[in-house]
């Protein structure tokens, strides 16, 4: 229910409860001045109706409250709430006639109070019901005055007046009365319609910001601007007509509210578009009458699709002109200026949701063309290399007779450079693809960080137990999910492992996991040849390897840190390095935790 | 004598898998192309068909497996259904594009990358061939 119900209802339904808190106030403040003036002042009015009338509004206001309880609990309709107020309005004019005719009928001095209700009627209700409303308070004060003059009700003289006779006197007061009355009631609907007006022209604008915002997808940006366009300015439909790259022709890429037969030729060369191009010259265009302005290039068209009226305006971004706005309307002069500027605001917004939209769709294109073509290069370097090493295992397999050792030396030192050069490969083109698919990247979930390390764990464990490297898992956080790729996960903690057992000679490799705060924190120890403390800033360097690295062992690629760093940054991580030479090295990943 | 009938278009490749092959008793035939390979398989009648993903186009090799596995009764290679596929690759390792034996996705018997030795080739030949084909026991 909530989402059908204009400002004016929610404010009306707000206001229901305002005017109950109100209504204690003035019950409190009758009785108080009553008080006031018949004791304090010793006005000789009759205290006892005037006290009546002020624990009247206490009971009345006291039942309406329990009656708005029961409609809220209840949820009743929008509807019903209107009566409500409308009738909280009508028992307050009753005790306001009770008041003015106790404190001295058309010579009462509370006769000004009745402007506040006219107010808050004019300014809260419907209007065709505030002017009902607002109808009842001349009524009633005309009543009032008449009966006191022909002595059909006794009239009280609290000022010893005897004015309530005079004629000339009652018919002014009531003729500026109900003057006063509906000029306050005009004036307030007036206003009260230009803001209502404005609000909604800025909650329109507001959602058409939001929902055409919230998505990158030309597709989805365009439909949505349409439709909030549509529903802000409460018309028959709108249309985005986008130029095509060379800027010839205006071409429909997104419409609501328009027949499938309307679209079809909706989009046209520049040259026959005499609105758009006005339109496109930087101001927005009116059409009142669509079907005879001779601006409009097909009027029977136009006239079947029952557009009456056309509003027009450019979308323009941070590069120039991209296209076109427009908004539809069923009848004759639909559009008021005020229309067309919320347009303006809505398009202004809207080009630029559509920029960056277009640009994303580019960048999508070309990530995605790079990872192909990462793909491509992947079967063109791998295949010759592995070609290559499987024709040299056919010679080493002594398939083709059998080898010297000094043959065999030589295959041997083959195989070795191959090996390299195939892992050299696999890491650029794993450091290349994952920089690749930053956007075209799998679907991500939850992973359990400890599930890796174990896999890990048992898949190094053999290799370092014959260098006679003790492995060991520390596991203070098991449940330490993260966000992420379970293979890119691998390849990360798997990179440092593979370092960690590979640059130690003997001792111990160490993988451990704790939780800081909303990180998981993973340490890779060992206590290996350790970094020169003046190579430590480029480890992370593509290609770069400490000289005591390269002495210690002559494979490796200098790539496999490189990827590491790239891994962890993608997953908004942080990685830092402690290390001495000869003692060891630790890497300390931290990675944002999933909470469980 | 088990027939073994490869289709590559790298000569190169085909050597280095021609040699551990014949020097343990297997009859060897190979093809440049897809369509060269499917036409000679009723010839041929291989116990084993070994292929290249990528040939003249990206993924000419999962097209002849496609082909060969057709489930159509009056397709023509329905009498060699049940042919053994091994597939030789070198995009496996880094392309996100990973392909697993399954009978829902691609027919293929088992992947091997190209750089396997030819110890890890014979192995995997030999088990295929040794390997129960269910769809001999449907048929």
């Amino acid at each position: 229910m909530d989402h059908e119900r204009t400002i004016a209802q929610q404010e009306l339904i707000n206001s229901v409860d305002w005017l109950i808190r109100l209504r204690w106030v003035a019950a409190a403040a009758v009785i108080a001045l009553t008080f006031i003036l018949t004791v304090g002042f010793g006005l000789p009015i009759p205290a006892l109706p005037l006290y009546v009338v002020g624990g009247g509004l206490f009971v009345y206001n006291l039942a309406l409250r329990r009656i708005l309880r029961w409609i809220r609990e209840n949820r009743k309709s929008d509807i019903l709430h209107e009566w409500f107020a409308l009738t909280q309005i009508g028992l307050d004019w009753v005790a306001m006639t009770f008041l003015i005719h106790h404190s001295g009928g058309v010579c009462s001095p509370v006769l000004v109070f009745f402007m506040f209700h006219i107010t808050i009627a004019s300014l809260l209700l419907p209007h065709d019901r505030a002017f009902l409303d607002v109808a009842l308070a001349p009524l009633l004060m005309i009543e009032v005055a008449l009966y006191e003059y022909y002595g059909l009700l006794p009239h009280v003289a609290v000022f010893g007046e005897t004015l309530y006779r005079n004629p000339v006197y009652v018919a002014a007061v009531l003729f500026f009365f109900t003057c006063a009355v509906y000029v306050m009631a005009y004036v307030s609907m007036a206003i009260s319609k230009r803001l209502r007006r404005r609000e909604e022209e800025i909650t329109g604008v507001y959602e058409s910001v939001r929902t055409t915002t919230s998505t990158l997808e030309l597709d989805k940006v365009l439909n949505r601007l349409t439709e909030a366009t549509t529903r802000a300015l409460k018309c028959k439909g709108a249309s985005i007509r986008l130029l095509n790259p060379s800027g010839s022709h205006l071409l429909m890429k997104a419409a609501c509210g328009l027949s499938r037969n309307y679209l079809d030729h909706a989009s046209i060369p520049l040259a026959s578009a005499v609105i758009d191009r006005e339109a496109l010259s930087g101001k927005t265009v009116l059409i009142a009458d669509a079907p005879h302005d001779e601006r409009v290039r097909h009027p029977d068209q136009v006239r079947e699709e029952g557009i009456q009226s056309i509003l027009s305006t450019p979308l323009v971004g941070k590069q120039g002109l991209i296209g076109v706005l427009r908004a539809y309307g069923g009848r004759g002069h639909r559009f008021t200026p005020d229309d067309g500027n919320f347009l303006a605001a809505v398009a202004a917004h809207g080009a630029v949701a559509i920029e960056n939209a277009l640009a994303y769709g580019v960048l999508r294109d070309l990530d995605r063309q790079k990872s192909q073509f990462v793909r491509m290069v992947t079967h063109e370097l791998r295949s010759p290399v592995q070609v290559a090493q499987n024709l040299v295992g056919v010679l080493s397999n002594e398939y083709l007779g059998e080898l010297d050792p000094k043959q065999t030396d030589v295959i041997a030192r083959i195989q070795r450079r191959l090996q390299y050069l195939q892992n050299l490969v696999d890491d650029l083109l794993n450091l290349a693809a994952a920089k690749a698919d930053v956007l075209t990247s799998p679907e991500r979930s939850r992973v359990k960080l400890v599930d890796v390390l174990k896999d890990l764990y048992d898949r190094f464990e053999t290799v370092a137990r014959l260098k006679g490297i003790k492995l060991v898992l520390q596991c203070a956080e098991p449940a330490s999910d993260v966000w992420g790729l379970r293979d890119e996960l691998d390849s990360l903690f798997g990179n440092l492992l593979d370092n960690a057992i590979k640059y130690t000679e003997q001792g111990t490799a160490c993988l451990r996991v704790r939780r800081e705060g909303e990180a998981v924190r993973v340490d890779v120890s060992d206590s290996g040849i350790g970094i020169p403390e003046a190579a430590l800033p480029h480890v992370f360097d593509e290609f770069f390897r400490a000289e005591n690295a390269r002495q210690f062992e002559e494979r490796g690629t200098g790539l496999g840190l490189a990827i590491v760093k790239d891994l962890v940054s993608r997953y908004e991580g942080k990685i830092e390095v402690q290390s001495r030479k000869n003692q060891g090295t630790t890497f300390s990943v931290w990675l944002p935790m999933v909470p469980a | 004598m088990p027939r073994i009938l490869m289709i590559d278009d790298d000569p190169d490749i085909v050597l280095a898998v021609r040699i551990p092959l014949e020097s343990c008793g297997h009859t060897f035939f190979s093809a440049q192309s897809g369509r060269e390979g499917l036409s000679m398989i009723p010839t041929v009648k291989p116990d084993l068909i070994i292929l290249d993903v990528m040939m003249e186009s990206y993924t000419e090799g999962f097209h002849i497996s496609l082909t060969l596995r057709n489930p159509s009764p009056d397709s023509e290679y329905a009498p060699y259904r049940s042919i053994p596929i091994l597939v030789l690759t070198s995009i496996h390792a880094t392309t996100p594009l990973r392909f697993s034996p399954d009978d829902d996705y691609l027919p293929i018997d088992a992947f091997l990358e190209k750089s396997a030795s030819p110890g890890e080739l014979l192995a995997k030949v030999n088990e295929l061939l040794r390997a129960p084909r269910s769809l001999e026991v449907e048929s």
